[in-house]
């Protein structure tokens, strides 16, 4: 028995739908521009990755956060891709892990504005702020008897929940997990980046020697990861599995990387460990690969020292944005069609080679061997969280 | 009050420096690293307070590096930007 | 799965350490409640709230280094500090010692902070360092940060959910033979907002809470951190084997096993439906949220109540006003000679979810 992938979905910028995406990575598509539905009071704005609003259809109902929303597109589509049905659903001992950091704001900044202003927020505003937390959303709204948790580890919680999924399978906790991660756009997390003066005003270069720093994003990424033996039997087609996780903790800073890696390294030694796996099995990287100085470089030069040279490394960041708690999801789901597809996309802006990152990026769509994928995330405050994901060809 | 004066007052109740008075920082000491030990995070946390107090806006880190240098490099660009005294 | 408590590390309204919890649940000690004025849509009122002062953390961390640490980072970081001394650990591998820390609001003090900024000085002021304070998992990495410790690094939330969420993680963490000990904690902060919250729940002039009135709305709200330093093996000075983490709809209270059921009961009259809907056939029967205040991880501080019960070998009396005869034993000696002793800590959320965490000694 293991943790097999049996669905998979996602929507961000790029498309509302895995094959939407794909084909705008595969096309080189992508268009970061000054957001839309937030307003800043900066005078200049560094652009995002904005999902347009007729993407973002869906029967919801009135009430629901856009987060949470985001969330129940991509679930559905990897439902669907799994051929599961609500009703299959609720027979089954199925639990909920989800990523977020937007998600989990007990007291939205607009309810905050009105309470200082002596303008009572309603009950509805106030506590729809404290009950919009996505795991416990899906749950209700599926009607699901497993556990439910929100991860918010920052920038790493999408990764971490699908490492959390294959523990919640392995140790038989339950039959299926809907395991991923979902974020919206947000005042709060746009000016906090901007504060930190590491958002870039021009698209974001992975890895590039003249990179300027990140662009937010927003989207949601879900996987179906559930007990292979149940799915055999209940002739679901597995299209993958959850084949290694690791997380390690920097201990060094509340926002700087730590410059040798420590973390990240024992994060990745671990994930193959966990997997029974050397480095050279590894068929691609979908690097974290935010395009801020500091990451690229400290990712860059783990990869190099654990990797060889010519390990394919994507940052499919480049075409999403950065959409933090979602992240880690999303770019699992990528990572594993990648698997399926047998190539890689470009890593869009991507053109000079820097010695301190000491990698080089794709530059097309690249062929790949084998069917291995890990994926990076490094979260604030130093944690490294690596995936290893196994396609089914 | 000094300009830098001012600046050192600003910088040990913004950034919450603990037992260190305006008297212990000299004009010329490096703000980073060795000196008072301030780090990247302050470096950002700076910005906001150049912003608050004298309305200058910083968006390019590299470029204030050479400002950030020392109370005196950080008051010298205040006067070049606001016309302070 | 199972987990020893090694050591516990408590900062509420009882003040820091676990002798000053012990204190509270052995009654010679009472909890610290302030009263503040708020408004609300029925004019300015007064109300309570458990407060929690860190007092000692000096004695841990240099002073210059708490300069950026705001009040909900010490809750955590004395909280942290004191399980690990309490376990009386010298832990080797640092790398192998993960931390999970659960939280049901968040840094929620330094968020509206963030939002002071934003209003009052406009949107180039935001703060980086408050941002990346208010961001969940700040706990977690300034904890590991100061602790050196280089394990798994994890934070959850799921309101009522959290705690459960957090045990959960920890015993898969130890099992699964990547960690050696887990540092687990869960905490959440008070701000102005969740009394205002309370009132317009319908908590109005509550005097006190009264955990066992399930029918009627006595949430006083609080806040707090409690950690537990978890590992495989026994020690000769810990508190009890952690046998059970379960939570969803499904958990089963039939359980036989357990002796005594510490519920999170706070005054709460959406979840106090579940709780008064249960069929409970045990004898013992406890609360002890009046001690600390309500809060979603309400029972992260139930959890070490019955951690202290199991070393002391008592059941302390339940707390809070409206205790009725059913359920007003205590101090009662626990009989340790007839095997083991199984206490239940259980908890509801609003929607009937139900997370029981069951330690055994």
């Amino acid at each position: 028995m293991f943790a097999a992938i049996t669905g998979f979905g996602c929507i961000c910028a790029a498309g509302s739908s895995i094959g939407e995406v794909m084909m705008s990575l595969y096309s080189g598509k992508r268009n970061p521009a000054p957001p839309k539905k937030i307003a800043a009071g900066l005078e200049k704005l560094p652009p995002v990755f904005e999902i347009e609003d007729d993407l973002c259809k869906i029967n919801s109902p009135k009430g629901l956060t856009r987060t949470n929303r985001l969330l129940q597109i991509a679930l559905e589509e990897a439902l669907k891709q799994a051929d599961i049905n609500r009703e299959q659903l609720a027979g089954k001992r199925v639990g909920v892990i989800i990523g977020t950091t937007v998600g989990c704001t007990m007291v939205q900044e607009s309810v905050y504005r009105d309470y200082k202003n002596h303008r009572d927020p309603h009950k509805e505003s106030l506590f729809q702020g404290l009950y919009n937390n996505p795991a416990l959303y899906i749950s209700k709204e599926y009607g699901l008897s497993g556990p439910a948790t929100s991860i918010v580890n920052a920038c790493s919680s999408g990764t971490d929940a699908i490492g959390m999924a294959k523990g919640w399978i392995d140790s038989g906790l339950c039959d299926m997990v809907i395991a991923g991660g979902t974020d919206e756009l947000s005042r709060t997390t746009y000016l906090g980046f901007n504060s930190l003066l590491n958002t870039s005003f021009e698209a974001c270069r992975p890895f590039d020697k003249e990179r300027k720093g990140l662009n937010l994003g927003e989207g949601a990424g879900v996987v179906i990861v559930e007990n292979s033996d149940l799915a055999a039997r209940e002739g679901r087609k597995r299209l993958g599995s959850v084949a290694g996780y690791g997380s390690s903790g920097d201990a060094y800073h509340p926002t700087a990387p730590h410059p040798a890696g420590a973390g990240l390294i024992r994060a990745t030694m671990f994930a193959l460990k966990c997997a029974g796996l050397q480095a050279e099995a590894v068929s691609f990287i979908n690097a974290h690969g935010t395009s801020t100085v500091e990451n690229d470089k400290v990712e860059g030069k783990v990869i190099r020292q654990i990797f060889s040279d010519s390990a394919t490394v994507v940052s499919t960041k480049s075409y999403t944005g950065h959409t933090l708690g979602a992240a880690g999801a999303i770019e699992a789901v990528l990572s594993l069609q990648a698997l399926l597809d047998g190539r890689v996309t470009a890593t869009a802006g991507y053109e000079n080679f820097d010695e301190e990152c000491g990698i080089a990026p794709t530059t097309e769509t690249t062929k790949i061997k084998g069917n291995i994928a890990l994926s990076n995330s490094l979260a604030f405050g130093g944690n490294n969280s690596v995936l290893l994901l196994k396609g089914c060809a | 009050m000094s300009l830098e004066n001012e600046l050192k007052e600003l910088i040990i109740k913004d950034l919450k420096l603990v037992d260190v008075t305006p008297e212990d920082i000299k004009d010329e000491d490096p703000l980073f690293g060795e000196g008072l030990g301030l780090d990247s995070l302050d470096a950002v946390e700076l910005v906001v307070i150049l912003q608050k107090n004298f309305q200058i806006e910083t968006k390019d880190m590299e470029q204030s590096k050479e400002v950030f240098t020392s109370i005196k490099t950080l008051a010298d660009y205040v006067r070049s930007k606001t016309g302070a005294q | 799965m199972t987990a020893h408590v090694l050591g516990i590390g408590t900062v509420s309204a009882l003040g820091c350490g676990i002798d000053s919890f012990k204190s509270g649940l052995e009654g010679t000690a009472a909890p610290l409640i302030k009263e503040e004025e708020i408004k609300t849509p029925s004019g300015r009122i007064r109300s309570k709230a458990f407060r929690t002062e860190v007092v000692g953390l000096d004695r841990f961390m240099p002073k210059p280094k708490l300069r950026r640490i705001d009040n909900f980072l010490q809750t955590a970081l004395m909280a942290s500090y004191l399980s690990i001394e309490d376990s009386g650990l010298e832990i080797e591998d640092k790398t192998r010692t993960g931390v999970i820390f659960g939280s049901g609001y968040g840094a929620l003090q330094t968020s509206l902070s963030f939002f002071d900024d934003l209003i009052d000085y406009g949107d180039k002021c935001a703060s980086p360092t408050q941002f990346a304070n208010s961001v969940h998992n700040s706990l977690v990495s300034n904890v590991s940060i100061n602790l050196k410790l280089q394990g798994p690094c994890l934070t959850v939330s799921a309101l009522e959910m959290t705690t459960a969420s957090v045990f959960s993680t920890a015993l898969a963490w130890l099992d699964s033979g990547a960690v050696d000990y887990v540092l687990a904690g869960v905490g959440d902060e008070y701000s102005k907002v969740n009394s205002y919250a309370a009132h317009l729940m319908g908590a109005e002039g509550v005097e006190a809470m009264k955990p066992f009135a399930f029918d009627e709305c006595s949430y006083i709200p609080g806040e707090g951190f409690v950690t537990f330093m978890l590992g495989k093996k026994a020690s000769p000075r810990q508190y009890g084997r952690i046998d059970k983490v379960l939570s969803g709809k499904d958990t089963s209270l039939a359980d036989r096993e357990l002796n005594a059921l510490f519920l999170s009961a706070n005054g709460d009259k959406e979840t106090g439906r579940y709780y008064k809907a249960l069929e409970l056939p045990h004898t013992g029967l406890f609360s002890y949220s009046a001690l600390y205040g309500g809060m979603p991880v309400g029972q992260g501080f139930d959890l070490a109540a019955a951690a202290l019960s199991l070393k002391e070998g008592v059941y302390y009396r339940s707390s809070g006003h409206g205790i009725t005869a059913s359920n007003q034993a205590g101090p009662i000696k626990i009989d340790m000679t007839k095997g083991r002793t199984h206490i239940g800590c259980l908890q509801y959320d609003k929607d009937g979810n139900c997370s029981l965490i069951s330690i055994s000694g």
